[in-house]
């Protein structure tokens, strides 16, 4: 344990930490926001997070192994297939409602 | 204390300290703004983590395409300039966010608390392994060495090999076609009086804020000697 | 990662000389306060604003953003491939072509859907 398992001098924990606590803002951003934009702005923080951890984990423990990189390279693609998706229904729900607070959209209820 | 200790010190201070603007700030386009910023040290820590290639791919997705994309949905909605930063389960929601942190915290930070699950009775039987069973006490089977200096054709090779990532490679390419075929029939006016009731709304919009922005028709009282001819040009 | 240091190095440069000059500006700059309406307007020249700067765009914008996103993935999936493409030989080059022929065939279906027409969309 400790350092001398450190890369460049830091230990795997920090990193853990660092992506521990933007996990945690994210998932506070996506709970806590009222507004659409906002929301996507906490999963983008948590996504980030969890590639943080991935690439961190591939270098201190599998380092020649290909497939931490290839696990965070999917990560970063379909990341940007949900903003894309997640944005362009907030743009149509936006057009239909002149609104982006998820609280408005009630439609669907009896 | 070496540099890349004080370099990634640095990081996570402008990581953290932006994101928690992001999710705390009421103007959103000053948000999307410092987004950028908590992408960029993200990119910074793959660069400490020895991944260039991963350091570049984040600034060209994250900060070149998605941050841009946030921006654009931003300026294409209104009333984001000043909204309602949160909602009525905002506290309840930063208590479990604060917990789940302080969670993670023993679980895997340095100080770990082990906890044996072997003499609790449904638990043990859940976590079947030895390790599972002793929660925060899992050792990680540390590498110790360097990143190959091929790594990024070592990448390279591994996606276009039948054996590895070829599949879930092409794979990626109809999630993107489905993405973008998608996002744009979702996002799309398909009729030209929507492009007309759009654009008439801008222009309504716009003469609203200008209005505001106009000085009252009561001329300010200018001091003496000051320039007069600002009225009207 | 030796090879990043310089663009740290960069980083705090450029961040340390705006500070500085943001600085010295507040310093030594005239601390003179705005006592009417029209030395708080944008244009002091007397021009009037024709609009706010941060305008609402028309969805277009978005959809070429979209767009975009197609081509940035493109380009970091093809480095590591380029790097490593003399010794994948020809395989290498026909998965390859695989990947770019399934994102153009969208790319196709979507420039003769007129996604990337900008003016059609206004008659």
């Amino acid at each position: 344990m400790g350092l001398q398992n450190a890369i460049n001098g830091i230990p795997l924990e920090w990193y853990l930490i660092v992506a521990a606590a933007l996990f945690s803002i994210g998932l506070y951003g996506v709970l806590a926001r009222k507004n659409a934009v906002a929301m996507l702005m906490g999963v983008e923080l948590m996504l980030n997070s969890v590639n943080l951890n991935l690439l961190a984990f591939w270098r201190y423990l599998a380092p020649e192994s290909a497939a931490g990189l290839a696990f965070a390279a999917f990560v970063f693609v379909v990341a940007a297939a949900e903003t894309a998706v997640g944005l362009a229904l907030i743009i149509a729900v936006y057009r239909s409602l002149k609104s982006v607070d998820p609280e408005t959209l009630t439609q669907l209820k009896l | 204390m070496t540099l890349q200790q004080v370099i990634f010190i640095i990081l996570a201070i402008a990581v953290i300290g932006s994101a928690l603007f992001v999710v705390t700030t009421s103007n959103l386009f000053r948000g999307a703004l410092m987004l950028i910023v908590a992408f960029f040290g993200v990119a910074g820590f793959y660069v400490l983590l020895d991944n260039g290639l991963f350091a570049v791919a984040q600034v060209m997705i994250y900060i070149g395409a998605i941050s841009i994309l946030i921006i654009f949905s931003v300026m294409l909605t209104r009333g984001m300039q000043a909204m309602i930063p949160r909602n009525a389960q905002a506290g309840s929601v930063a208590i479990a966010a604060a917990l789940l942190f302080l969670i993670l915290l023993l679980a895997f930070g340095p100080f770990r608390l082990v906890v044996d699950l072997s003499g609790v009775p449904i638990l043990s039987a859940l976590f079947r392994t030895e390790s599972a069973r002793v929660l925060g006490g899992v050792p990680w089977q540390f590498a110790n060495r360097e990143v190959p200096e091929t790594y990024i054709a070592d990448f390279g090779r591994a996606l276009v090999d039948l054996n590895q990532f070829l599949l879930p490679f092409l794979l990626v390419a109809f999630l993107v076609d489905a993405v973008l075929a998608g996002a744009i029939y979702i996002a799309r006016q398909r009729k030209p009086a929507e492009v007309i009731a759009e654009r008439e709304a801008i222009a309504k919009e716009e003469a609203e804020e200008l209005a505001a922005l106009q000085p009252q028709p009561t001329a300010p009282t200018l001091p003496q000697g000051a320039i007069a001819s600002t009225a009207d040009h | 990662m030796n090879d990043f240091l310089p663009i740290f190095v960069l980083l705090v440069l450029a961040s340390g000389l705006v500070s500085l000059v943001l600085l010295i500006s507040v310093l030594f700059g005239p601390r003179r306060r705005a006592r009417n309406e029209t030395k708080l307007q944008p244009y002091e020249s007397g021009m009037r604003p024709i609009g706010p700067a941060q305008r609402r765009l028309p969805v277009r914008f978005y959809l070429i953003a979209v767009l975009f996103i197609l081509f940035d993935i493109e380009v970091v999936f093809f480095f590591p491939w380029a790097v490593a493409l003399r010794e994948l030989g020809w395989a290498g080059l026909l998965s390859m072509l695989i990947f770019i022929g399934i994102l153009e065939a969208g790319h196709f279906w979507l420039w003769r859907r007129g996604a990337l027409e900008w003016e059609k969309m206004d008659k």
